[in-house]
Order: structure tokens, then C-alpha cells, then sequence
């Protein structure tokens, strides 16, 4: 398979977790689109023909590096007053979730979450990837990776509140609770 | 949480995050059947991880922009020198057709009608094609080494270079494209046919940060280049003087100026003499030819 082939095939993914980087999922694709574009281009301008044997976890490498220049560009951009990156007008017309309550509370419990810790939580949960992977990805240890994961999920837990709760804490283990990766 | 001298909380992630073993997860299994509160949070993690994959999942489904396209190039017939870059962003993703698959009659009728829409329709469009001015131009536009235009003028430029680098290390020994192949497709390729250049392919912009339509191109020496045009919106003046304006990123760079038939763009590794001097000659034969605005 080429590098272009391999490419091509994490395309997907990659726009999947540009967009859920950005804590919007249904913005317009620009913002997005943008940074897996920027990847893409920096993977064919400096990789060899062939692919690397650890492709998926690079790329993710390079996207989580764009985006953190980029939000820091918006940072600095913030503070100086100006207002006109693609970065904070994508945020700035972010709609309200998709009509879905839950959706929209997902959205605004990812937004609220710092970047470190969406990063991991949706390297993860939403990649898929292995602890060590993410690790990787984030350039963090193990311990890093694990603490602010639980920090994320015990902000996004509050974010959302009563809706992700269950009822009642179950005397007997649930029957639906099992392994889910 | 409680205290176990095997479960701690770091555990309970890799549980729900499938980092744990079978042994471990009988373990954890056994200690979650009687403490009912981390039963608890663990299952509103694992509902959490649900929410947020059901929550995203449709994007890996959605059409790719063609700016991010990398399908591969198809011959599009076994004996045909025509190369065609699929032209729908609408195609399953990851899933490049292969190499020498037989030509379909529909393809030669979508290649002609799909550059005859571009231009003789061109102008129409832009009345609801949207006002370009991509993030990708944001991205770019800090390397700029000239940009004496417009805004929109350098955001042609940087989208073609972006997709100019994506097609960059196609098939270098790209078959060239003879009258007869084309002699019933409108427009820009007809004014190429006879020029040094040759056609190797071409896409047609969907997303709004596309053009839209885009040519790849090859030089004598098998140079790739890429040559867009979109329309300008008709409430766009035509500017008084003919200018080129450089966009440069890395090795590739873009020149961008404004045609009757609309706005243009032509990315390419050629020094920035080679490629203005091939953008004189392409805007020399578009204003020869009997290209009309619409």
C-alpha cells in the first residue's frame, strides 16, 4: 500500500478527530478540514514514499500539534485584541448541538474540558487507541495520560450531570456492564 | 472509591477502556458486584464513551472535500492517454478504484460535461457559490512571499497550492492528452491543447473551500502542475491592469491572476520565473482563444 493509499484510508479519521478536537462536530468543515489538510500535506512533503510502520499514531502526532499551534494562536490573537482567525470564528458560530439535548450537552461538556484533557479523552475513547498509543500521540507517560483522563471524565460527568447518572446505584452489578473495547 | 488492595482508579479506566486482561477484568468484574458506586461511575464512564462515539461517528461516513482527497489517478481507458482524478468528493472514502479498471462510456460523457459545466456554466454558479476565503488561506497565507491582490485572489492561489501538494507526487510519467480525446470538452483544456502543457487529470470543487475546477498538468519535462479557476462573483469588478500575484509554501508555489472567464490559479515546483512565464502564456491563450466570460 502507498503512502497516498494510507492516507487516503485515515482521512476520515483524521477529519473525525479535528472536528471532535474542536468540541463542534457539526461546525461547517473549514476549521476542521484545515488542520487534517495541513497533515496531509506535511505527511507528503516529508515522509518516504512508503508508509511508516507507526503512520496512524504520526499523523495523529501532527494533528494534535497543529491544532495546539493553532489554539494558541487564537490564544494570542485573543489577547491582542484581534478577532479574526478562522479559529475563533469557527468557535465564535459554533451552533448549539444538533436539537439533541444530549448532544448539545456532550458538546458543551467537551468545551469545557481543557485541551489536555479532550485530547486524551478523545484519543481514547473516540480513536480508540491504546493507553501506550496516546501516550505517544500526547508525548506524556502513562501516569499523565490516566490521571487527566480521569480528570476528563469526571469534568464531562458534572458538565453533563443527571443525564449520563444512573438512577439509582444498583445493589448487583448491571447485567449491561461489560467490557466495551 | 473503595478500598481494594488490587482495584484503584486507574484500574477501573483501563477496565472501561479495555486496557485490562481477562484475569483482571474477572477481578474488577467481582469487586464491581459489590461496590455499587464505582458500579456506578463506571458504567457512566462507559456511557460516556458511548455518547461520544455515537456523537461523531457520522463524520468518518461524510464525503471527503476534494482538497483532501488523495484518491489515486485511474487510467481511463487501457489505450486512452486521458488520466481522470475522480472527480465527486461523494466517493467512499479510503477505497481508490485500481489501476487499469476498464473504462466506463459514462466517464468520457462525466469528463465533458463535468468541464463544460465548469465553464460554460461557470459564471452562473457563482451567483451561489459562496465568497472563498478557506481557512487553509489563513494557514498559508503566513508565508506569503507577494500578495498584491486581493484577499480572494490569494485565497485561490494558497487552495490550489494545498491541492497542488496533495497531487504532487502522482505519476510522473503522465500519458498526454491528444485533441481527439478532448476535442468535444469545452473551455480551458481546449485553449491547452497545442500549448506545451498536458492534461493528465482533473477534479471538480464541491466543498466550498474548493475551487471550482481544477486541471493537473504536466510540463515537457513531466513536471506536475496544478491549474484552477473558479468564478468570480458577479459583483466581483474586473480589475483595470493585469496582475500576478506569488504565493510560495515549502516547494511549491502559486500564481494567481484574474481571466474573462474567471479567477486562476497555477501551483507548481517550477522556479517562480518558470511559473510566471507559463501563467503569461496560459492568460495569452485564454485571451486568444474564443473563451467568453458567461
Amino acid at each position: 500500500m502507498s503512502l497516498r493509499d494510507e492516507l487516503g484510508l485515515l482521512t476520515p479519521r483524521l477529519r473525525r478527530y479535528a472536528q471532535a478536537l474542536s468540541s463542534a462536530p457539526h461546525l461547517p468543515d473549514e476549521t476542521a478540514d484545515a488542520l487534517v489538510q495541513r497533515t496531509l500535506m506535511h505527511a507528503l512533503q516529508t515522509s518516504p514514499s512508503s508508509p511508516r510502520s507507526d503512520m496512524t499514531v504520526w499523523l495523529y502526532s501532527l494533528l494534535t500539534q497543529f491544532h495546539r499551534d493553532a489554539e494558541s494562536r487564537l490564544r494570542g490573537a485573543t489577547a491582542s485584541g484581534e478577532s479574526q482567525s478562522f479559529y475563533n470564528a469557527a468557535i465564535r458560530d459554533k451552533p448549539a448541538g444538533h436539537g439533541n439535548p444530549m448532544n448539545s450537552e456532550l458538546e458543551a461538556g467537551l468545551t469545557a474540558l481543557s485541551l489536555d484533557e479532550r485530547e486524551v479523552l478523545l484519543l481514547i475513547v473516540l480513536e480508540n487507541f491504546s493507553y501506550g498509543q496516546a501516550s505517544h500521540i500526547l508525548r506524556i507517560s502513562r501516569g499523565m495520560l490516566v490521571s487527566r483522563l480521569a480528570h476528563a471524565r469526571a469534568a464531562l460527568a458534572n458538565a453533563m450531570g443527571p443525564k449520563l447518572k444512573q438512577p439509582a446505584a444498583p445493589k448487583r452489578l448491571p447485567p449491561y456492564l461489560r467490557v466495551v473495547k | 472509591m473503595a478500598a481494594s488492595p488490587l482495584i484503584n482508579e486507574d484500574i477501573l479506566h483501563a477496565f472501561v477502556d479495555g486496557e485490562t486482561d481477562a484475569q483482571t477484568n474477572a477481578i474488577v468484574l467481582a469487586y464491581l458486584s459489590a461496590s455499587p458506586t464505582d458500579a456506578a461511575r463506571v458504567e457512566t464512564w462507559r456511557r460516556q464513551n458511548e455518547l461520544i462515539r455515537a456523537s461523531f461517528a457520522k463524520i468518518e461516513h461524510e464525503p471527503i472535500p476534494l482538497s483532501l482527497s488523495l484518491t489515486q489517478s485511474r487510467n481511463f481507458r487501457s489505450d486512452s492517454p486521458v488520466q481522470l482524478v475522480p472527480a465527486t468528493a461523494s466517493g467512499t472514502p479510503g477505497r481508490p478504484e485500481e489501476p487499469g479498471e476498464p473504462a466506463k462510456a459514462s466517464d468520457l460523457i462525466r469528463l465533458c460535461a463535468a468541464i463544460g459545466i465548469a465553464f460554460a456554466v461557470g459564471m452562473l454558479a457563482a451567483l451561489i457559490t459562496p465568497h472563498l476565503t478557506g481557512p487553509l488561506a489563513s494557514l498559508i497565507a503566513s508565508q506569503h512571499l507577494a500578495a498584491a491582490g486581493t484577499g480572494a485572489d490569494t485565497s485561490l492561489s494558497s487552495r490550489t497550492l494545498g491541492i497542488a501538494a496533495l497531487h504532487d507526487n502522482k505519476n510522473p510519467a503522465a500519458p498526454k492528452l491528444s485533441p481527439e480525446d478532448v476535442k468535444s470538452a469545452a473551455g480551458l483544456v481546449r485553449v491547452l491543447i497545442g500549448s506545451e502543457l498536458s492534461v493528465t487529470g482533473f477534479q471538480i470543487g464541491k466543498a466550498a473551500i474548493d475551487p471550482v475546477l481544477c486541471l493537473f498538468l504536466a510540463t515537457k519535462a513531466d513536471e506536475p502542475l496544478t491549474l484552477c479557476q473558479e468564478p468570480i462573483p458577479a459583483t466581483v469588478d474586473s480589475p483595470d491592469n493585469l496582475t500576478f500575484q506569488m504565493v510560495e509554501t515549502g516547494p511549491l508555489r502559486s500564481v494567481g491572476w484574474r481571466e474573462k472567464t474567471g479567477r486562476m490559479a497555477l501551483a507548481g515546483r517550477l522556479s517562480e520565473a518558470a511559473l510566471l512565464d507559463l501563467s503569461h502564456r496560459i492568460h495569452a491563450r485564454i485571451e486568444a482563444s474564443d473563451v467568453k466570460p458567461h
